[in-house]
């Protein structure tokens, strides 16, 4: 089966389940622990920051949202590749939920400097990026995603959409511009960018 | 934010200079691009800022990919299984995670004619339902000690709870009871009904409106005390 075909699958199984079809809803289900295991598995890449009992209620929490929001998968990706997403986002807010309860608890040294204690934020927070593409049109969203989650070739894309490759190429340069901006992505200032790298910088 | 705002700063040459980049058609080091980038900070720094995002989003496809294949990944089989007979400990500690999460999709998959004895009124409610909130007391069944989890019922509705062995999703229950509130008190007769030698049991809880609209669902194991 191709990837697409698998993908309108996916998207058929969750119309089913939506729809009540009783079958289809337990094949749903049985797909859907793969939550608890994607959890589980960023869990430990990003070395085990929440205590188990806090991950058990997270995957509850995550399969949650992932039902709630059922209607809104379309196939464009893998059903896996779209719950991860969840999985993700939830799992990073609850590290900042908890970071931020170590931070109340943790007594500051008198002059302690807030800022300059606070972790270097890296270029581009994967977090917000990954929020940020529900913001864009669906379908340049849906290119990203293809593109960049499930490692698709324009021309590929194009093929899928029903679009002409240049058309696609277009819209995804223009969508990411726009994700540029509104992340504020100025990392390089225009004179930094320019100036020669001083010794020792 | 909408459609229609500027998505470049840049002039057009430069921002199709940056396009054929982006999308693959030009190398970053291409002596074009090196040459406009050395002419132009804007253009300099609208590349590197771009070329990071891109960078981002790779990553987070990569870990996607890798998370989504580990988790279809077969389970060792049994033969690996008895080489290597001790689970190591942040494996033995998944395992009523698992057996939980794999409780919940199935409550929350509840057949409707099941839950809903009044008339089912259709399943959207199905998509807002909200995890339940167990206790400490609920980790315990014992005769004549209360079990109890935080909900709050609209008037009208129940609960139905279902015990079963751990990982028996499919077999008939050992026990099931329908409630008017967030509490029960297990008679002697009800844990009796338990297999002997069963240390723990599953329980999954569905909290219905009047209209049998599910309201909320939850699974957790708990101790069987004699």
């Amino acid at each position: 089966m191709s990837g697409e075909a698998s993908h309108r699958d996916d998207a058929a199984l969750v119309q089913a389940a939506l729809a009540s079809d009783r079958s289809a809803r337990e094949a749903l289900a049985a797909r859907l622990e793969c939550v608890a295991t994607m959890v589980a598995s960023l869990h430990r890449r990003f070395g085990r920051p929440l205590a188990d009992s806090d991950l058990h209620d997270l995957a509850q929490e995550t399969l949650l949202k992932v039902w709630q929001k059922l209607d809104t998968f379309n196939g464009a990706s893998r059903l896996e590749t779209w719950v991860f997403q969840f999985c993700f986002l939830e799992l990073k807010n609850a590290m900042r939920r908890g970071q931020r309860r170590q931070d109340r608890e943790r007594p500051l040294a008198d002059g302690a400097d807030l800022a300059a204690a606070a972790p270097a934020e890296p270029l581009h927070d994967l977090e917000r990026v990954v929020a940020l593409l529900d913001r864009l049109p669906a379908e340049d969203a849906e290119w990203i995603r293809l593109r960049h989650f499930e490692g698709l070739e324009f021309e590929s894309i194009a093929q899928r959409c029903g679009r002409p490759a240049n058309t696609v190429k277009t819209r995804y340069h223009r969508a990411l511009m726009k994700l540029r901006r509104w992340l504020g992505v100025a990392p390089l200032r225009p004179e930094i960018a320019s100036a020669p790298r001083e010794a020792g910088a | 934010m909408n459609d229609d705002e500027p998505c470049s700063d840049l002039s057009p040459a430069d921002d199709a200079l940056l396009e054929r980049v982006v999308v693959g058609e030009l190398a970053p080091d291409a002596a074009a691009v090196v040459a406009r980038a050395a002419e132009s900070p804007a253009f300099a720094a609208a590349l590197a800022a771009t070329l990071a995002l891109q960078g981002s989003l790779d990553s987070f496809g990569e870990l996607a990919r890798a998370t989504v294949a580990e988790a279809a990944a077969p389970p060792a089989p049994p033969a690996a299984a008895r080489r290597a007979p001790l689970v190591p400990a942040p494996a033995r500690r998944w395992l009523p995670l698992l057996a939980a999460a794999a409780l919940l999709v199935a409550a929350l998959l509840w057949p409707r004619e099941r839950a809903a004895e009044p008339a089912p009124t259709g399943d959207p409610a199905l998509l807002g339902a909200a995890a339940i909130d167990f206790g400490e007391s609920a980790r315990t069944l014992a005769a004549g000690r209360e079990w109890s989890f935080v909900h709050a019922l609209p008037p009208g509705g129940w609960y139905t709870l279902t015990w079963r062995a751990p990982g028996d999703l499919a077999g008939p229950p050992l026990l099931e009871r329908r409630l008017g509130a967030p509490r029960y008190v297990p008679t002697a007769a009800d844990v009796a009904r338990l297999p002997a030698g069963l240390a723990e049991v599953e329980v999954r809880v569905v909290a219905c409106a009047a209209d049998g609209a599910l309201l909320a669902a939850g699974a957790l194991r708990c101790s069987v005390v004699r």
